[in-house]
């Protein structure tokens, strides 16, 4: 499965990137990454999670595509204002691994 | 230096006179009684009439506002510091309360920055704007430390401000709630929201953050009392760990490797982010303020509170901002002035020659009598 993330917007509307293939992580983090997925209920997500409060500013924007071996696709984009609970600690994860990269 | 384009129309402005003249003893009831039962020519003179009578009403009320600071205390700041436990979800803000007004030092360094920060905003725009709080009725200034984990960011949610601990990474820790323009910054959102509630895309979107970063680098210079050559003119300073700041006012684009900003119109995009586009206002605000010198907060600064809380619309663009602070500080300080003429010229600098703003099609549609 390959994940594309992409963190855009904030206080420094700064972009980050990141691109994983689970095909390359230990099994152990596969099994994390699974379980977040799952936990989000990613599939069922709708592409996009609704417009932030009009009033509110400098929150984070997040883009999330899926794509598993058998070619199934899906993209989430999201807000800091509008993620839904059940996705937080996977985009907590997603954050973690760009901050590895950059490190 | 460039000259002031002829101004077309001189205060008194026509409109008024066509207000005097034929509404020497206007009260709303008469003005209501034209509309609902006069000629189309009456109803559209007595509609004309109240735009512009709620407009006198609301630049005289900004006004008397800056005027009247000097006897008013700091007696209605409502400050609350909650703690989200590094929580990124949203339905569990604000989290734990950890400190409220008179309340004592938490021990968490992020909290009681946070909570000072928050005291120095509210006495910046109390004292200089005599402003009481985000909406000028003293709404409790609420903010949450410690959202999500090692989280590069501060934002306003719509209601409240929501700090990260920062990630050692890109962003310093502890930075972001130690930082007073950050503070200024995000508080400024709130304010704009009571006031223009400049819409957060496109143009009036790069206004909106420019106003925040104006605001916010005013803040850090009141409270040093410091004078507009002293300045650093820095956003964030420190808070990068791969470069000097957030963002440079004197210099858009050169604050650290990834800084974007723009600070000429001609560069402008509409699917630019609202932190790039808005390098053009902030450069405008930084020329304006040097070439007047002294204290940034005292004349030029007091000409953009005006115009954001008094001028500028939801829909508001770059333009719109030239016009109305070419013009309110041609009220303020007289046409042709030094003042006058150093907005003018900023905005040249920045791409983009004030004109005279249309004041009646300024006027928000809300005031309109059905």
């Amino acid at each position: 499965m390959r994940i594309s993330f992409e963190q855009s917007g904030g206080i420094a509307g700064l972009s980050k990137k990141i691109n994983l293939d689970t095909n390359f992580l230990p099994s152990s983090e596969v099994q994390v990454v699974q379980s977040l997925i799952n936990t989000s209920n990613f599939y069922d997500l709708p592409n996009n999670t609704g417009q932030p409060n009009p009033d509110a500013a400098d929150y984070l924007r997040y883009k999330i595509t899926l794509e598993s071996d058998n070619g199934r696709k899906h993209t989430v984009e999201t807000t800091d204002i509008t993620t839904p609970a059940g996705l937080s600690p996977f985009i907590g994860y997603l954050r973690r691994k760009i901050q590895e990269q950059r490190r | 230096m460039y000259e002031i384009r002829h101004r077309e129309q001189k205060w008194p402005h026509p409109i008024i006179t066509i207000f005097i003249y034929h509404f020497p003893c206007t009260t709303a009831a008469a003005v209501e009684h034209k509309i609902k039962d006069g000629s189309a020519e009456q109803r559209d003179r007595a509609i004309y009439t109240l735009k512009i009578t709620q407009f006198i009403r609301g630049q005289r009320m900004a006004l008397a506002g800056l005027r009247g600071f000097a006897a008013s205390g700091l007696a209605e700041m409502r400050r609350e510091i909650y703690d989200i436990q590094n929580s990124q979800t949203q339905t569990e803000l604000p989290g734990r309360l950890v400190r409220q007004e008179s309340g004592g030092e938490t021990g968490d360094l992020d909290g009681d920055n946070v909570y000072n920060n928050t005291g120095s905003v509210y006495e910046f725009y109390k004292k200089v704007f005599n402003r009481n709080s985000l909406d000028n009725h003293g709404m409790p200034m609420v903010s949450s430390v410690h959202f999500a984990r090692d989280f590069d960011n501060a934002f306003w949610n719509g209601r409240q401000m929501v700090y990260g601990d920062g990630d050692d990474v890109d962003f310093e820790k502890h930075k972001l709630a130690e930082l007073l323009d950050v503070m200024g910054h995000e508080m400024t959102h709130g304010v704009t929201n009571h006031t223009s509630n400049l819409d957060y895309v496109g143009e009036s979107g790069g206004l909106n953050e420019s106003m925040s970063d104006c605001f916010g680098v005013m803040i850090s210079q009141w409270t040093s009392n410091q004078t507009v050559d002293a300045a650093h003119w820095l956003i964030g300073e420190g808070l990068m760990t791969g470069g000097n700041a957030l963002r440079s006012m004197r210099d858009p684009g050169t604050a650290n490797p990834y800084d974007d900003q723009i600070k000429n119109y001609r560069d402008y995009r509409p699917d630019m982010d609202v932190h790039t586009s808005s390098g053009i206002a902030n450069y405008a605000f930084y020329l304006a303020c040097k070439s007047v010198g002294g204290r940034s907060w005292e004349k030029i600064g007091k000409v953009w509170y005006i115009a954001n809380t008094a001028r500028l619309r939801h829909n508001s663009g770059f333009q719109d901002a030239a016009n109305h602070t070419f013009d309110v500080a041609g009220s303020l300080f007289g046409e042709g002035s030094l003042e006058e003429n150093a907005i003018f010229n900023a905005w040249r600098e920045a791409g983009i020659d004030a004109e005279k703003p249309d004041l009646v099609a300024n006027v928000r549609p809300r005031i309109i009598m059905r």
